[in-house]
């Protein structure tokens, strides 16, 4: 702007509009748009080749799998690699089944609650069981987590918050004063066996049919009240539209009609961050080890039998056993 | 209505005259109380001054407090040698917490009595009752009534239980930083379906003055101060935390560390709050059979 003689002002307008950042700005975003199509492209290949040659990964690469941040994409690759792990799975199990020689298939197929036929058909094709039969087998005939069957490689539960401290607590008792331990395990032992409503373990019958949908219905809950939030929004990812219509489907439907496939459970437990058997048997401690995150921020692992013991009865307890108990042990051991 | 407030701090506050741990405080996001709330508040100070502190030692000392006040709230001389105004009156730690210690009054005394007549009226004309902030369920007057009646040493340790069992998001330094209306809408965003908040916004909590700090998607808006209640209400949280009472204050506990432990409980879920209340009901059992030998 300059100032004429006769006091007006005179606007100067140059010739060529300074549009140079703006274009570097257009230029990077359409070379970022076109990197990222080309990603999606390459990723939607991958999966499509997945499908058709079940050449997915297993053990499943659960990080991978939770790191695509778009979720469409996210949810393709899941239900590829899944898909895949079952042909996987059923080779796994006819194997061990096999090696071992013990069970008449029929015979387990019964105690599992599945049909002998469909036993024998997921065996030879791609693995199918429904979540409470697969946590028979897994706790009383495989003896690994449900998880690591699924998923091909273990993985510590982590516990929810109002058992972390306790846990954490538990776990230094350990070294420093192992009688105590002692104590807090037969004091557990006893208010379990005097509660009369408590859940047996999977090994002694407790996981009839339904009692898994139950148990991820009470699991999404309690995932979300750990983080103050809706069910659907307890996920690090934006999950997609179809699974947040599943999730509501599972909470809200009063007649406990919905019956919920072990896969959808898997794709729950990626993306929760959690294993498959926290958010399908009552007791998860049984079998796999436990985590927790320390004040520091660093993971422990808990795998000691006695600690795994006293959480496991913890979570067999009624709510007013449980209640009990760990109101006496907590107020024992902080205050 | 709400108030368009910057949630820069003004210039005129002498940012650059704050020490490095003070400049760390400027981070909080600024809400400052409705005029007319303000006004009401320092009427009922005087009103202190002139009927109820007849002890000329207290009145003393509390003339001195509210100096001290005054002089840490004025505003930096202007450049023609003014001298600058005393800022309005903020939430947090630096603007009302510490009226309210010179008024001797709690978060819900300050809501229930002092600011009654003027909630009154304003929920009345947006046709919406009042809701006290003083409201506790049963568990929670226990509690409160337990956890004020311990020692100190047993509530810090009371305190890091609680802490270990509620969620965290509340107890991050970023959540430090929110204002009442940052904590309502984040409280909110966690607890109401994402795509039907404004929508299906719930009818107790459906005042023009919510809504419109719904739909501001600048967050320019604040929430008025007679919707507070009804949201804490609403939403089960704690009175003390969504109107950013520190460690000085308290809303409807006689110790500010209880207001923590209260704070911690609301957020946990009913089964978790059931064995903490039970945990702490052994303690303070413990506590008061050991005080007796």
């Amino acid at each position: 702007m300059g100032r004429r003689e006769d006091d007006q002002f005179e606007v100067v307008v140059k010739d060529v509009p300074e549009v140079v950042p703006s274009k570097r700005r257009a230029t990077t975003k359409t070379l970022d748009k076109e990197a990222e199509d080309a990603r999606i492209a390459e990723c939607l290949q991958r999966i499509e080749d997945i499908k058709k040659n079940h050449n997915g990964t297993y053990p499943l690469d659960i990080e991978a799998l939770r790191s695509e941040s778009v979720a469409t994409l996210r949810n393709k690759a899941m239900s590829a690699e899944i898909e895949s792990a079952r042909w996987q799975i059923s080779k796994i199990v006819s194997k061990f089944l096999s090696d071992t020689g013990d069970f008449r298939k029929v015979a387990l197929a019964e105690d599992c609650g599945v049909d002998s036929g469909q036993f024998a058909r997921a065996l030879r094709t791609r693995f199918s069981m429904p979540p409470d039969a697969l946590a028979v087998f897994c706790y009383r005939y495989y003896h690994k987590t449900a998880h690591e069957l699924m998923f091909g490689a273990p993985m510590p539960t982590p516990l929810p918050r109002y058992l972390q401290k306790f846990a954490l607590a538990l776990n230094d008792i350990i070294q420093k004063d192992s009688q105590l331990l002692l104590e807090l395990y037969v004091g557990c032992v006893s208010t379990y066996s005097n509660d009369e409503k408590h859940a047996l373990p999977v090994k002694e019958g407790g996981s009839p049919a339904g009692t898994a949908i139950r148990i991820l219905r009470e699991r999404l809950y309690e995932i979300a009240d750990d983080k103050y939030c809706l069910p659907v929004d307890a996920t690090t990812n934006f999950l997609t539209a179809n699974t947040r219509a599943t999730i509501k489907k599972i909470l809200y439907d009063g007649e406990n009609n919905y019956i919920s496939s072990i896969f959808f459970m898997m794709k729950l437990a990626i993306e929760y961050e959690t294993t498959l058997d926290y958010l399908m048997v009552q007791n998860y401690a049984e079998i796999g080890d436990l985590s927790v995150i320390a004040k520091d921020g660093k993971q422990v692992i808990i795998s000691d039998r006695y600690v795994k013991g006293i959480i496991g009865m913890t979570l067999m307890m009624s709510e007013e056993k449980r209640q009990e108990y760990l109101g006496k042990t907590l107020s024992k051991l902080f205050l | 209505m709400g108030k368009r407030v910057s949630k820069k701090r003004d210039v005129q506050s002498g940012v650059n005259e704050q020490s490095p741990s003070q400049q760390e405080v400027l981070a909080v996001s600024i809400e400052r109380l409705q005029p007319d709330y303000e006004e009401a508040l320092y009427k009922y100070i005087d009103q202190l001054f002139t009927s109820t502190w007849t002890d000329p030692e207290l009145r003393e000392q509390k003339q001195r407090e509210l100096d001290a006040y005054r002089q840490s709230r004025r505003a930096a001389s202007t450049a023609s040698g003014q001298s600058g105004k005393i800022l309005r009156v903020t939430y947090g730690p630096e603007g009302l917490a510490p009226l309210l210690r010179i008024g001797d009054l709690t978060l819900s005394t300050l809501f229930d009595d002092v600011f009654a007549d003027l909630i009154a009226q304003k929920r009345a004309a947006v046709g919406f009752p009042v809701v006290k902030a003083s409201l506790l369920s049963e568990d929670e007057r226990e509690l409160r009534d337990i956890c004020d009646g311990m020692d100190n040493d047993l509530l810090v340790k009371v305190q890091d239980l609680a802490a270990s069992m509620s969620p965290s998001f509340w107890q991050t330094p970023e959540a430090q930083t929110w204002s009442p209306t940052d904590r309502a809408i984040e409280i909110s965003k966690r607890k109401l379906q994402w795509s039907d908040r404004l929508a299906l916004t719930p009818p107790e909590l459906a005042t023009p003055g919510f809504i419109n700090v719904k739909k501001d998607q600048h967050r320019y808006m604040r929430i008025p101060v007679e919707d507070f209640p009804a949201i804490a209400n609403y939403f089960h949280v704690s009175f003390h935390w969504l109107m950013m009472g520190d460690d000085t204050i308290t809303a409807t506990a006689k110790k500010p560390g209880t207001e923590f432990v209260l704070t911690a409980y609301m957020f946990m879920s009913p089964s978790v709050k059931k064995l903490f209340l039970q945990a702490v009901r052994n303690a303070a059992h413990i506590f008061r059979y050991s005080g007796e030998v």
